[in-house]
């Protein structure tokens, strides 16, 4: 009989695997105090966009669109809200207060200064980490999840170990109801033939397959070669020499199960199964998408070693370079270098990689929980005025 | 810990070695779909790939199965592939006017 799963279950049906309390700076003037409340409450975390002033159109939509959502992630208990004047703050608390979660507002002009923000803020998260302390875990299914796949720090590696493997787990998860969401579409140039054959339907294709093109025109509007930028350095140091290889590396973490359909950056899946987020590579942009899209933990393959993680959503390293695992073996959750040195299977590998999941959605910490190495980055369209 | 090759699929004309790097003549245990082993003719440095047979200039270099890019040189069989033999075909807007 498995371990059962056990989560904190809100108001609203859903289960979270963490009681963050987020504090949202609105307007990156607000960036400061929101780090030094960050530190003054063990469950707090800051997430720091930059920019967030003279933004327009759907650029603006698309940052505030992205807050809200990594407010309205199950693992986050409540959100603060700090922003330079109210109006900025408000509309993303706006979104969060009828997606039914409790938040909470304070802007710097309106408080008269930092200083009381700071104080304001302190007794806010104070009550709100009292009522935490109260939470107890109970069980919940496996299928309830959302689960973000994502590879960073990519080498040969990748493809051939860690994200195998973490397809394998993609696999179980979907048939077990839950919902799966990879990205990177940029990162699928190459592959689409395999993809059109998992669309659930010609429609589904055609959606992949524009995801996928939109890169590949950014980079012929741009008169640029793409595989100047992706593989990226340390890509091509450890062996992945264009972007066919390193997509039909990367989209093994994809699994093998049908593709449901495509998500915009940061948009929920509406219901179980496996979806691709139109978001770009670059691990903290995607993982922010991920997280903003409901993400409650992340399977994140590396190779050469990408060690960022998301604040929101726990974010496992999951690796099969002997070398990595040996020399930054601090920022590795899940070590699979067994696959090459020894006759590890990826079906061993993959169970590997669910029981440490388990472990984190119950409550384990992560190597990049530990080690704070947390961010978000929102993506841009357009520039600012 | 020697290194060992990966080849992925039957239509493969490139092998990725894993576990370290890997010495002209030095057999290495292969992995995936054939058994047996295989030696580069070249030095390949970890993560790195060599050719299973000669590759022709403007020939599809096949890995997975499928084409992930193509030869900008002759490479004989055991050679080391990579960026400096080898280009994407995708995303090329440096070749467009």
């Amino acid at each position: 009989m498995p371990e059962p799963w056990l989560g904190y279950r809100r108001a609203d049906g859903t289960v979270g695997l963490r009681n963050i309390l987020a504090i949202i700076s609105a307007t990156d003037a607000a960036n400061p105090v929101a780090r030094r409340l960050a530190a003054r409450a063990p469950d707090a975390v800051a997430l720091t966009p930059l920019y967030g002033r003279g933004q327009l159109g759907d650029d603006l939509d698309l940052s505030i669109r992205t807050m809200a959502g990594l407010g309205l992630n199950p693992n986050v208990y409540a959100v603060l809200i700090v922003s330079l004047e109210p109006v900025a703050g408000g509309r993303v608390a706006e979104l969060i207060a009828a997606g039914g979660k409790r938040v909470e507002t304070l802007s710097i002009q309106g408080l008269c200064g930092t200083a009381n923000v700071e104080a304001a803020g302190a007794a806010i998260l104070a009550r709100w980490q009292a009522e935490t302390a109260l939470l107890k875990r109970t069980p919940f299914e496996e299928g309830e999840l959302t689960i973000g796949l994502e590879c960073g720090g990519s080498d040969a590696s990748s493809g051939l170990v860690s994200n195998p493997a973490i397809g394998l787990v993609c696999d179980r998860l979907v048939d077990a109801g839950a919902r799966l969401v990879f990205s990177e579409p940029v990162e699928l140039l190459g592959g689409e033939a395999a993809l059109d054959a998992r669309a659930a339907s010609p429609d589904v294709a055609r959606q992949v397959r524009a995801a996928i093109l939109k890169y590949e025109r950014i980079a012929e509007e741009a008169h640029v070669n793409l595989n100047a930028v992706n593989p990226a350095p340390d890509n091509i140091k450890g062996g992945l020499t264009t972007i066919e290889e390193k997509s039909l590396g990367a989209m093994c973490k994809s699994g093998s199960r049908r593709l449901s359909g495509v998500l915009a950056y940061g948009e929920a899946a509406p219901g179980p199964g496996l979806w691709l987020m139109d978001a770009p590579a670059p691990a903290t942009e995607n993982i922010t998408a991920l997280s903003a899209g409901g993400a409650h933990a992340i399977l994140f393959g590396t190779g050469a070693l990408n060690s960022i993680g998301s604040p929101v959503s726990p974010t496992l390293k999951i690796c099969g370079n002997p070398r990595t695992c040996a020399t930054m073996a601090d920022h590795i959750d899940v070590r699979l270098d067994d696959v090459v040195t020894a006759d590890t299977t990826l079906q061993e590998a993959a169970a590997r990689i669910a029981e440490r999941l388990s472990d984190v959605a119950c409550g384990a910490i992560t190597a990049a929980e530990r080690l704070g190495e947390l961010e978000i980055a929102i993506s841009r369209i357009r520039p600012s005025i | 810990m020697p290194a060992v090759a990966f080849i992925l699929h039957p239509l493969d004309n490139v092998a990725t070695i894993l576990g370290g790097a890997a010495a002209p003549g030095e057999a290495l245990a292969l992995r995936g779909v054939s058994a047996g082993t295989r030696a580069p003719a070249a030095p390949i440095p970890d993560g790195h790939k060599f050719a299973l047979a000669p590759i022709a200039a403007g020939e599809a270099v096949v890995k997975y199965g499928v084409t992930v890019g193509r030869a900008t040189a002759d490479i004989e069989a055991g050679g080391h592939v990579h960026i400096h033999n080898m280009e994407s075909l995708r995303g090329r807007g440096d070749l467009k006017t």
